[in-house]
């Protein structure tokens, strides 16, 4: 089996073929990481994950070997999350309360979305990279471009609200 | 903190899948195609754009007049008062070269 970097090599050489096997290993990690970002929402955990393999591409050049792909990978899907909850928010604000809604069809154990609805969604992403993914503090910090110490207090606040 | 420490485990015990995994792959490269040929057809219409303003260019713009001013102004150059001040300057250049190689040797 092809390693990742080698299938990024290979695409960088202009083989799409080989960013699809990329894909399809990706495509289910990066679907359940949009799923707990997102609180369970499909359609958006959905885009998060296709804008994320996109943006990928697109950056493909910049990628650096030193680190692995499903690391660069995971960096992009938490900022495709941030830029999407910011859009959304943004339409939410212009909406007018009379107009009828969009409810989306919510997926998935209930349990740890409904823990962590009281958070916000930077602490969402924090807490959920944390203790579902057990990322290290240092790489969390380097997917959202923060010192160490923001994002250990940044949790620390979050566990206290789920208190 | 028992109950937290429960969920956690049962979230992280689940694994979500793609509905169709095939077909997001499939739809995904399909948009990174249409993306490459949409910036590839970007490019070729700024050439020809840049080329169309260039043959417009050449083609309204008074050459004759241009042309005219430029041989004008190069038959105007006094060739042999060039060439003995190209002769004069080079001249100097090589001086100075030569005296600062000496004073380089002289302070070693």
């Amino acid at each position: 089996m092809e390693t990742d970097e080698e299938l990024v090599k290979r695409a960088l050489k202009g083989g799409n073929h080989h960013y699809g096997v990329l894909v399809q290993r990706y495509a289910d990690y990066l679907f359940g990481l949009g799923m707990r970002l997102t609180g369970g929402n499909r359609e958006l955990a959905e885009d998060i994950s296709q804008q994320s393999f996109l943006k990928s591409y697109a950056y493909l050049k910049s990628f650096d070997s030193r680190k692995t792909y499903k690391y660069w990978l995971t960096g992009i899907a938490v900022n495709c999350f941030k830029d999407m909850s910011k859009k959304e928010q943004q339409y939410t604000d212009l909406a007018v309360g009379s107009e009828p809604s969009y409810s989306p069809q919510l997926e998935g154990d209930t349990g740890f979305f409904n823990l962590i609805k009281p958070l916000t969604e930077d602490e969402k992403i924090l807490f959920t990279l944390k203790y579902i993914y057990e990322y290290q503090i240092n790489d969390i910090a380097g997917f959202l471009d923060l010192k160490p110490g923001t994002v250990k207090s940044k949790i620390s606040r979050a566990l206290e609200k789920l208190k | 903190m028992n109950s937290f420490e429960e969920i956690i485990n049962l979230e992280k015990s689940i694994s979500y899948a793609q509905r169709d995994k095939e077909l997001f792959s499939f739809y995904t490269l399909t948009l990174i195609a249409q993306e490459q040929a949409s910036k590839k057809i970007q490019k070729k219409l700024w050439a020809s754009l840049l080329l169309f303003i260039t043959c417009l260019a050449l083609f309204f713009s008074p050459i004759s007049q241009i042309t005219g001013s430029l041989i004008a102004r190069l038959s105007a150059i006094d060739m042999i008062g060039l060439f003995y001040m190209a002769l004069f300057s080079y001249g100097v250049s090589g001086l100075c070269i030569v005296l600062i190689k000496r004073g380089a040797i002289v302070f070693r």
